[in-house]
């Protein structure tokens, strides 16, 4: 076992659960096991939730997804260095944010572990807002602008996250990645419902953004 | 009913009625009506009581600037029945008046008060006998105020929703001049918001016979891409943001550009009995004509300084209202002017009121030539006539409150006789009224010609085509302006004394008089004069008396307008309620991976900083003995916990820390307090060696973000070759403790936990539960225990796993309560709680912690040698008390002569020790074993005995075992 094995979870030995899952729950969804994890895929309705997702906005938990940090001074894995601002996409089907010159943070993908990597998949939840009304939902709790023009896909951005410190991520046209501490998974998944209801939201699974 | 035939672009739908109640009578309203157009149309003259002599105040400017109209709502007060739309079933009450509004007791104040309540009475009078001052402030309260808020609250009904809305041009104001700003910068591509606080777009052309053009104008927006915002206040500039209140959402805007189109505001005249009922704006009394289709008066006279008025006299005319003199205060006759005296109504130019009488209502008006009211003039011809209505204008104020808050600045402008913007920070620009570009053209041209210039700011026009059109459009606006109108500033008070009062504010009831009262005492500047008599700062926020109190100071003082200025503006500029401010609380709260365990098993939740966590499972005492007898686990998962890696960790550590570290092996952990420069403790923890690169830190809960803030900072400083990580979210942890604790554990691992395999002070890595994690063997609580930090996404699953190891051992979880008897029974401290700002490892009693004979200069060592080799006046020491009581912690620790030496900062009943222990700060002569201490604890004097070893197997031998 190497020196810093005891980060990174082992989901294919012991279940892996997100933050939100016992909220999740709560709000019906269906839990499968996925690579090792609780996975919410559904709300027991896929048409109406990619409806919602048309329509309105919809919210799906993605903090499984892998979160590596990379150390510039440390690893030969990330030249040309991007300033922050910009995430680009890896061969994996990841994005690589700079968080900082000399910081970058890995979202997504899978296989080895870069050299130098840190695993820090569980020090971020992670929501997926996704609808022509994701922007509007953000806006109830996150003051970074994430208008298209300013916040093109691919945009990445630090900052106050309902009043905690976190990450936005531009993913798609409609779609936004944010993240935050693991410990405040709950209070994003509350703070992000409460908004979203109030536009005509919901959550959503897995399958209704991944399909 | 005084409801007109039909008009042009009226609000109202005949077709749907609807009934409210006032004052628990049925209203009859139609729908689109507001409170106030429905209760004047059934008749009512007045709205409201007077703040300090409950005068009896009418509808002046129908517009929400004024406070003549405030009524409370559904329990809600201070809501402008002028504005407020009427809803069937509203329950609508008068304010400040009993018991009735058209009978008010207090109104005894008007009559007799006058002399007993100048401006500034509460400075001098009730202030004698000082005793009585309870009983004073009791009455006074009472009788000030506005409406009155229930005792208790039910469920909120409504919440307010934060909208943040980032935007390149923000237009604030929706009349003709917001609308064509707005509309040519989205043309050019600026993503545009505007705001506008009526519930329909267009301003003034609404009621001045505009709202078709209005309807085209917010149609021509929409297309061009306007984000419209209607009903909005904005409320004030906030550091670069504007908040706009919208029913139940407050926007933050921010945009790169802002551009006020707020328009100006009608103002009234100063004359003797200028707030009676029956005296209104202009500008009033053609909303409820046109909007509304309410006749504002059977007969009415109007009186202006400005073309304003007079074409409100040609349109009012035209609506039906029966005008029996217009007096213009201007000599000169304009064109308007020359208009309006052909229309056949007779226009008296250079007159103006000098009184308005009458008993509920205006009855009466006397006018005189505004040469025989300046101070020395001759005997004054008058002309009194009667009337049901005295329509006043006395010109146009910009309104550049907000502006202002924005960084631009207004000054006195002798032409116009108001305070207009004078140039503007470049993020800022205005245009319309506000500019002084009134009329309909030259407010739409205004608004073009600012709209471009905004978008050429915003970098999105830039070519020879926008630069001709500038120059077209500022000729064009040159050309209105020369046919625009002259405004003659009307004085300050004309009125004659023997008729009554003249009111300078309306809101405050503070009259020409108090001002030169005010002023005579001293108060002769605008400022001070505001805070003494209180003129402005009432629910209108000077809307309509900043202009008028300001002339009046001029004039006491003979300053200049210029000189005397204008208050400084704040927000908020519209009232808005402190629910709206609140808004949805956004509470983070950090909850551990097992915080769904913890509720299972009934634990009781607390906050402990911003964390979540479990005080105790119902019972604490219980979770103790557990932990002495067999085995506990408690969620440590909040403990700050930082990697440093890199080929100068060691070193860097050895820096930060009074400890040495940088000798620690691999796979050993080593107990750590954090000193800053002055040698004071600021954090505890261990450091854990992963290998020769790496180090695990931990801290306390409440510490982690201050260490890692700390570490940056010198990191920073320093530049060593360091990698600093914070993981304290990604992990979670616990602690199992107790004589069945390797038991336990090794049902769930494969590790050898043996105790020499596994020694105190040690860490491994293994899986525990299939989970991989790194294991200590330390502990805080006294008995034998295993730290087990894992990845936080197995947090659950770890903790049922040894749960379910230690059932058959009668395991129990145990929360933050039964931890500090535990910890208290070890006299292991709790930074922040036994130590404070004053507290070195010296004189808490840990000198093993500090090195100062290391190699390595490190943090605050120049403060620990002077501390090493000096005596400490107070040290930190255990205590035992035999008679039962618990000290509250704070409790003084007393010297013998009886003064205050010391404090509890720790105290718990220990049943397995079956004595009250604690720890306290004692004078240095005290903190010896056995030594005697008194303690004074709510009133009584307690003997306890100096205990300087843990209270519980003092060497250790359970923690090593």
């Amino acid at each position: 076992m190497t020196s810093l094995a005891f980060l990174s979870p082992t989901p294919h030995e012991a279940v892996a659960r997100s933050p939100m899952e016992r909220l999740a729950r709560a709000a019906g969804a269906v839990v499968e096991l996925r690579d090792g994890w609780n996975a919410p895929v559904s709300y027991g309705a896929i048409v109406a939730e990619r409806a919602r997702v048309a329509q309105s906005v919809g919210f799906a938990d993605r903090s499984r997804i892998r979160k590596l940090e990379l150390r510039h001074s440390g690893t030969a894995d990330l030249t040309p260095v991007r300033l922050p601002g910009t995430a680009t996409r890896t061969s994996d089907g990841g994005w690589r944010c700079p968080v900082t010159p000399e910081r970058t943070l890995v979202l997504g993908g899978s296989g080895e572990l870069p050299a130098g990597a840190l695993d820090l998949t569980c020090a971020h939840a992670a929501l997926e807002l996704a609808g022509p009304l994701a922007g509007e939902c953000l806006a109830r709790f996150c003051a970074i602008d994430v208008r298209p023009a300013v916040l093109g896909v691919g945009g990445f951005r630090p900052g106050s996250v309902a009043r905690t410190p976190g990450y936005v991520l531009r993913t798609g046209p409609s779609a936004l990645l944010i993240l935050t501490g693991w410990a405040y998974g709950e209070y994003l998944w509350e703070t992000v419902a409460t908004a979203a209801a109030r536009l005509g939201g919901g959550p959503v699974g897995e399958d209704a953004l991944d399909a | 009913m005084n409801r007109l035939p039909p008009q042009p672009g009226e609000r109202i739908d005949r077709n749907r009625s609807l009934t409210f109640t006032f004052d628990g009578k049925p209203v009859d309203a139609l729908e689109g009506d507001t409170i106030a157009s429905a209760l004047f149309a059934a008749g009512r003259r007045t709205f409201s009581r007077s703040f300090k002599y409950h005068r009896r105040r009418g509808l002046l400017c129908c517009s929400g600037a004024c406070a003549n109209c405030l009524v409370q709502v559904d329990g809600a007060p201070g809501i402008r029945a002028c504005t407020e739309p009427a809803r069937p079933g509203a329950v609508v009450e008068h304010m400040n008046a009993r018991p009735r509004l058209d009978f008010d007791v207090m109104s005894i104040t008007d009559r007799i008060g006058g002399p007993f309540t100048p401006p500034g009475f509460y400075y001098k009078t009730f202030k004698w006998p000082r005793k009585a001052w309870p009983l004073y402030e009791k009455v006074l309260r009472n009788a000030a105020g506005l409406g009155t808020l229930p005792q208790t609250q039910g469920e909120r009904t409504w919440k307010t929703e934060y909208r943040r809305r980032h935007a390149d041009l923000l237009v604030i104001g929706g009349g003709a001049a917001g609308l064509a700003a707005a509309t040519t910068a989205a043309r050019l591509g600026a993503d545009v918001v505007l705001v506008d606080e009526n519930p329909v777009l267009g301003g003034r052309l609404l009621w001045e016979g505009g709202h078709q053009l209005a309807a085209e104008l917010a149609g021509r927006a929409q297309a061009a891409g306007v984000e419209l915002l209607t009903g909005a206040s904005a409320l004030g500039h906030y550091d670069g943001l504007i908040a706009v209140w919208q029913d139940s959402t407050l926007h933050q805007i921010r945009s790169r550009h802002q551009l006020f189109a707020t328009g100006a505001i009608e103002q009234p005249l100063m004359f003797a009995g200028n707030d009676l009922p029956g005296v209104m704006l202009s500008g009033g009394a053609e909303r409820l004509m046109a909007l509304y289709s309410v006749a504002p008066g059977r007969r009415a006279v109007l009186v202006t300084s400005s073309d304003r008025g007079l074409t409100a006299a040609v349109r009012l005319r035209r609506a039906g209202l029966q005008i029996d003199a217009v007096a213009d205060l201007r000599e000169t006759r304009s064109a308007a002017a020359n208009a309006t005296a052909s229309s056949g109504v007779e226009l008296l130019s250079g007159w103006t009121a000098v009184a308005a009488t009458g008993r509920r209502q205006v009855q009466a008006v006397t006018l005189a030539p505004v040469a025989s009211v300046a101070p020395g003039a001759g005997p004054m011809p008058r002309r009194e006539l009667q009337c049901d209505l005295l329509i006043v204008s006395g010109g146009d104020a910009p309104a550049v409150s907000l502006p202002s808050q924005a960084g631009a600045s207004a000054a006195y402008d002798a032409d116009s006789g108001t305070f207009r913007l004078a140039p503007t920070p470049p993020t800022v620009s205005a245009a319309g009224q506000l500019t002084g570009h009134g009329g309909v053209r030259a407010a739409g041209i205004s608004g073009e010609l600012a709209g471009l210039r905004a978008a050429a700011a915003l970098g999105l026009a830039a070519s020879a085509e926008h630069d001709q059109r500038v120059a077209e459009l500022e000729q064009r606006l040159r050309a209105e302006l020369t046919e625009a109108d002259t405004e003659a500033p009307p004085p300050p008070d004309c009125g004659d004394p023997r008729w009554g009062r003249t009111f300078a504010c309306l809101c405050e009831d503070v009259s020409a008089k108090d001002i030169h009262r005010g002023v005579e005492e001293g108060y002769d500047s605008i400022e001070l004069c505001k805070r003494f008599t209180t003129v402005t700062m009432g629910p209108c926020q000077g809307r309509m008396c900043q202009l008028a109190s300001v002339r009046l100071i001029a004039r006491e003082t003979g300053q200049s307008l210029t000189a005397v200025g204008t208050t400084t503006a704040r927000p908020p500029w519209s009232t808005v309620p402190l629910g709206a401010l609140a808004g949805v609380p956004l509470e983070p709260a950090k909850r551990t991976p097992m915080h769904a365990g913890h509720l299972e098993l009934g634990a009781n939740i607390k906050w402990a900083g911003d964390w979540q966590r479990p005080y105790d499972y119902g019972d604490p005492d219980a979770e103790v003995k557990a932990v002495h007898e067999a085995a506990g686990l408690i969620d440590v998962s909040t403990l700050g916990k930082l990697l440093v890696s890199g080929p100068d960790a060691g070193l860097f550590l050895d820096r930060l820390y009074p400890n040495r570290l940088s000798n620690l092996k691999p796979g050993r952990v080593r107990y750590g307090v954090l000193t800053n420069d002055a040698g004071r403790i600021m954090d505890d923890g261990t450091v854990c060696r992963l290998d020769e690169d790496t180090f695990y830190v931990t801290t306390t809960s409440s510490g982690a973000g201050a260490v890692e803030q700390w570490f940056s900072w010198w990191l920073a400083d320093w530049g060593l070759d360091v990698e600093l990580t914070d993981v304290t979210q990604a992990l979670c942890a616990v602690n199992l403790a107790g004589p069945r604790a390797r038991e336990i554990l090794s049902r769930v691992t494969e590790l050898d936990i043996s105790r020499e395999g596994f020694a105190y002070l040690d860490a491994r890595q293994a899986p525990v539960a299939g989970v991989n994690a790194l294991l200590l063997r330390i502990g805080f609580v006294g008995e034998l225990g295993y730290e087990i930090h894992a990845p936080a996404a197995h947090g659950e699953q770890l903790w049922e796993a040894l749960l379910a190891a230690g059932a058959q051992d009668e395991i129990r979880p145990f929360g933050l309560e039964p931890q500090r008897v535990l910890r208290l029974e070890k006299q292991h401290i709790i930074v922040g709680q036994d130590t404070d700002s004053e507290s070195n490892p010296y004189n808490a009693a840990m000198p093993w912690a500090v090195k100062l004979d290391k190699d390595e200069e490190f943090i605050g060592k120049w403060a620990l040698a002077r501390a090493a080799g000096g005596a400490a006046q107070a040290t930190l020491v255990g205590f035992k008390l035999g008679n039962g009581q618990v000290p509250l912690e704070g409790a003084a620790i007393l010297d013998p002569a009886g003064a205050a030496a010391g404090q509890v900062t720790s105290a718990r009943r220990s049943r397995r020790l079956a004595t009250v222990i604690g720890m306290a700060w004692v004078p240095a002569a005290l903190a010896t074993d056995g030594a005697t201490v008194t303690i004074a604890d709510r009133g009584s004097r307690l003997q306890a005995t100096v205990v300087t070893e843990p209270f519980y197997d003092p060497g250790g031998e359970l923690l090593r075992s």
